[in-house]
């Protein structure tokens, strides 16, 4: 085997080592998370009106009004509950990455959800003892870290309906 | 020199195989397998990224939020039945049985996607809205200017996409169950000269 030939195996082994690093590294290193753009939006823990395609939120359906709303629990469990009057509502609960780990989809005018915090060890253990007794919630999301965010899509026709769910996320939290 | 030469070479293609092999398997493996029924593809959630590190790496580089499994199911189309990609000032027909849905939405995206001022509240069709005709199918007329009737309103300058999205519906549980069948067809009518 010539010289020139072990530099160039040589290259394309480092080449291997380059793409290994270069995908395992663009999770950790980005600061363009879905959690920043949603971030971005306002207040963390308050739900924030969405109308533009440019967030991380991508492809709205016309049809629907959206909402979303980051949180930081902080190795604390929360939750938040929402009164929709609509013919149809959607959640879905995002970690920081943006990886799904919680959505429903229902009618009921009354909707609560317990947000319970997944951090290992103890301080995970005793939020999650926390969260336990909240037989007041419908459902509990569990947060694979302390970030993430809620995504809301409300189908609201009639207009006096639609106003009403607007002034209720304008004003509504979810941590 | 030659040892210069050799070294510089190396490194290039270690340069170039690494990061250009990262781009390419990001964005292909990362996608997974996009199921495609007919005219229709269903945009898989890149939610689950366990286990697939370039699913991982595409999902925080596309940085966007799909509907989630548990809220519903998303297939777009971007070509008639015979194959060829909608046009700008062709009428489109959509017809056929709907799938099972809570709700169901359809909508035209423009292909820059910047929203049309004109006819804006005719971009989207809901299942609570529409007329069907009297054997349970729908028929929807896909054209730039209006329509008696179902009518969504396509661009009048540039292609476009159209979207179906099912809110609440059982298929979401068993995607693969679905045949070409359940969904609409898209026809090409006739075209401004």
């Amino acid at each position: 085997m010539s010289r020139f030939t072990i530099w160039m195996l040589s290259g394309l082994c480092l080449g291997g080592i380059i793409h290994i690093v270069a995908v395992l590294g663009i999770p950790i290193v980005t600061d363009n998370t879905p959690w920043n753009g949603i971030a971005g939006l306002g207040r963390t823990g308050q739900f924030h009106l969405v109308n533009r395609d440019d967030t991380p939120i991508g492809g709205l359906d016309p049809a629907m009004l959206h909402a979303a709303c980051a949180f930081d629990l902080a190795g604390e469990s929360s939750g938040f509950e929402l009164n929709i009057e609509a013919s149809l509502w959607t959640v879905s609960v995002f970690d920081s990455l943006g990886r799904s780990v919680f959505a429903l989809a229902g009618r009921e005018p009354h909707f609560g959800l317990a947000l319970v915090t997944a951090v290992e060890g103890e301080q995970g253990d005793e939020a999650e003892k926390a969260a336990e007794p909240r037989p007041d919630k419908d459902f509990a999301a569990k947060v694979p870290d302390d970030k993430g965010f809620i995504v809301l899509r409300v189908y609201s026709p009639y207009d006096q309906e639609r106003d009403k769910v607007l002034d209720t996320l304008k004003k509504a939290r979810c941590a | 020199m030659q040892l210069i030469r050799n070294l510089v070479l190396a490194t290039a293609l270690a340069l170039f195989s690494g990061f250009a092999s990262a781009h390419y398997a990001i964005d292909y493996l990362g996608k997974g397998s996009n199921l495609r029924t007919g005219q229709w593809t269903r945009l898989e959630s890149i939610e689950n990224t366990a286990g697939n590190p370039y699913r991982a790496a595409l999902k925080v580089r596309t940085s966007g939020v799909a509907l989630a499994p548990g809220e519903g199911l998303i297939f777009t189309s971007d070509r008639d039945e015979s194959g060829a990609r909608f046009k700008a000032g062709c009428d489109y027909r959509l017809a056929g049985p709907m799938p099972k849905a809570t709700l169901w939405s359809l909508s035209v995206n423009p292909e820059n996607g910047q929203a049309t001022t004109a006819f804006a509240d005719r971009r989207y069709l809901v299942s609570r809205t529409v007329q069907w005709e009297s054997d349970g199918r729908l028929s929807v007329a896909i054209a730039s200017d209006a329509r008696a009737g179902n009518w969504l309103a396509a661009p009048p300058a540039e292609g476009f996409t159209v979207s179906l999205r099912l809110y609440d519906t059982p298929l979401a549980l068993n995607t693969t169950e679905m045949k070409i069948e359940d969904l609409p067809t898209i026809e090409k009518g006739a075209c401004a000269s």
